[in-house]
């Protein structure tokens, strides 16, 4: 690089450096780490999924054992496409300032309303599956009994909770949201 | 009269604000320090600005002003300890990668660069980053404008190996 336009590559990014606001750089930093972690654990829960979908397929290879790893593979693959599509360009601000900060902070709360709404939406979905898969090839009883059945009772206890978490985590989610675009107009006066 | 003062003031903390907030950033690391010295150097403005009669620009007054509370603000902390010649050898002492990536661009990573100058370096680059003229800098400093180039060389020299 020449020394001349060295410098005014120096200067332009020196001058985009505004003050952020301490609060919005902490809240970037927490959230990209929160991510961070979600990321890993995402890997790791498809290793141990496809890992021992595929290892029981191998070792015991039945019919409805072959299917049940290719529907948690497609429901994995399916999960991964998601996450990739709502996670990217939100790793990272596209300049050091406060108006970069904060539009990357108000697409995440964006994003994280849409990806709650994909993770009930999934998780129906592998319920489905789960529930027609147990039915189809354990089956002991008629669907109502099946349905009704104790360990059924418990399965629709734990979704309930799980519906009652995503409700709440949903509405602190708006919650944000509504602050962060409050502070968009405070700051675009 | 007061009321001049007050909008002159107004005026030039809304032109020059950015600028001063990215010196008191290059003196002052934690942004609650940051927030302090730049009302530090406020408040040195107004105090100073009825005085001003327009031997300089506004930008050298402003920026002199600025430099000079900074230096205050190192001097406070004890960090002006070390000649400048001394601390040629700088340590990598980068921004960890956590605030890399979280801030995601190499302004971050210039900015600490910066930080790490000698003080005397250091205020050289931040007025040449401001776009101010080796005259402008040398006014500002108090230093001949050789001096200037001869600092800007070596400051360069030390951000190239920094970043």
């Amino acid at each position: 690089m020449a020394a001349d336009d060295e410098l005014d590559a120096w200067r332009r990014q020196w001058q985009a450096n505004e003050a952020i606001p301490s609060g919005l750089r902490q809240k970037v930093q927490r959230d990209t780490r929160t991510m961070r972690r979600g990321r890993i654990a995402e890997i790791a829960n498809s290793v141990v999924w496809c890992g021992g979908s595929l290892a029981l397929a191998i070792v015991v290879p039945r019919a409805e054992i072959i299917i049940l790893a290719v529907g948690i593979w497609i429901l994995v693959a399916i999960a991964w496409v998601t996450s990739f599509a709502l996670t990217r360009g939100t790793w990272a601000p596209a300049a050091a300032t406060a108006t970069s900060f904060l539009e990357l902070s108000i697409l995440r709360s964006q994003r994280g309303l849409q990806a709650l709404t994909a993770q009930c939406v999934l998780y129906v979905v592998i319920l489905a599956f789960d529930l027609a898969w147990i039915y189809y090839f354990k089956r002991e009883s008629d669907p109502w009994t099946f349905l009704t059945s104790n360990w059924m009772l418990s399965v629709w206890g734990v979704s309930a909770i799980l519906a009652w978490v995503a409700v709440s985590y949903r509405r602190r989610l708006r919650r944000e949201l509504d602050n962060l675009r409050a502070l968009e107009r405070d700051m675009k006066g | 009269m007061y009321g001049d003062v007050e909008r002159r003031f107004d005026a030039l903390l809304a032109e020059h604000g950015a600028s001063l907030g990215r010196l008191a950033a290059s003196y002052a690391r934690a942004a609650g320090e940051r927030e302090d010295l730049f009302q530090e150097i406020a408040i040195a403005i107004w105090q100073a600005l009825p005085r001003f009669r327009g031997e300089c620009s506004e930008r050298t007054f402003l920026f002199r002003i600025a430099h000079n509370r900074g230096i205050a603000h190192i001097a406070r902390r004890r960090l002006l300890t070390t000649d400048i010649d001394d601390r040629f050898e700088i340590e990598d002492v980068r921004p960890n990668p956590e605030q890399i990536v979280a801030t995601g661009q190499q302004d971050q990573r210039l900015l600490e660069a910066v930080r790490q100058l000698p003080v005397a370096y250091r205020q050289v680059v931040t007025l040449t980053l401001e776009g101010l003229s080796y005259g402008e800098i040398a006014e500002v400093l108090g230093i001949t404008e050789s001096n200037v180039g001869a600092r800007l060389t070596r400051a360069r020299q030390m951000l190239r190996r920094q970043l």
